[in-house]
């Protein structure tokens, strides 16, 4: 599975990935994105299969991200991982096809729950 | 008077901090932290949608260093050189900048305006007047000494508008 990790913040994309490694999901293709706008131009050139967004982010954040792909005909999984937790953050990634959104901190177990089936 | 808004306790950035940095965190309330003119240290602006300044988070140099070791396991041997040195990189001041981040968690309430982290300064170093004014004249603030189990001491403030 090719997995495309968004945060402006590369310690947190870090994080992210070491996490998928510690629920023994290391063989993925892991992609990184610096910002909303970076993560649109790889949703498209890297057509990956599980995209894991922060929300706020410079240039483009995670909910716009979502939406413009979304608006393009991407159907590929999206999640947030974000310390956004105010119910109406949660209601429009929802509204916006998020399959999930997990609040940071947040550790394997947490990830595992939130990813469901969806990179088993 | 109530502040504006919501300033965290003692066991909410305890809790917050264990969870981030899966290991065992000790905080306690301190006299106000004041930085000396020369120590390093870092202030976290958080701002309303309407980019107004509502909280700061202020941390020594050695909080700034050893939260974000624990984050992203750097060693605690070298965690200490690094606060030894009194200066924060640029490395340093990125994994700082996620531990602020996720610390704005603990500013947001129903109630009140939704805050996020807008960017860290670092001290020594010319803050903006708004950061300046807060810093200075806070609605209301507690002061915290953290100890991170294995890496060390540091200390942090938070003060809102």
């Amino acid at each position: 599975m090719k997995i495309l990790v968004v945060d402006d913040n590369k310690a947190m994309r870090m994080i992210v990935i070491r996490t998928f490694r510690q629920l023994g999901q290391a063989d993925h293709e892991f992609v990184e994105a610096e910002n909303g706008a970076d993560g649109l131009a790889k949703l498209r050139s890297e057509q990956p299969d599980l995209v894991i967004s922060d929300w706020n982010m410079p240039e483009m954040t995670g909910i716009e991200l979502l939406e413009a792909a979304r608006a393009e005909g991407s159907a590929t999984t999206f999640g947030f991982i974000t310390s956004e937790t105010a119910s109406e953050f949660r209601e429009r990634a929802i509204a916006a096809g998020a399959a999930f959104m997990l609040a940071k901190p947040f550790d394997a177990v947490a990830l595992s729950e939130a990813l469901g089936g969806v990179a088993a | 008077m109530p502040a504006h808004y919501p300033v965290p306790i003692q066991e909410d950035i305890r809790d917050l901090l264990g969870d981030l940095l899966g290991r065992g965190v000790a905080v306690d309330k301190t006299a106000a932290l004041q930085l000396a003119g020369d120590a390093s240290g870092v202030v976290a602006s958080y701002v309303t949608a309407d980019d107004e300044v509502g909280a700061l988070c202020v941390c020594d140099g050695s909080f700034a260093v050893l939260a974000g070791a624990a984050l992203v396991l750097v060693p605690a041997t070298v965690a200490r050189e690094q606060v030894d040195a009194g200066t924060l990189d640029e490395a340093q001041l990125e994994i700082t900048h996620e531990v602020a981040n996720i610390l704005s968690r603990l500013l947001n309430t129903p109630r009140t305006p939704h805050l996020r982290l807008r960017e860290l300064h670092r001290l020594p170093g010319e803050l903006p007047q708004e950061v300046r004014t807060l810093l200075e004249q806070p609605e209301f603030r507690r002061d915290f000494v953290t100890t991170i189990e294995g890496y060390g001491e540091g200390r942090m403030s938070i003060l809102v508008a």
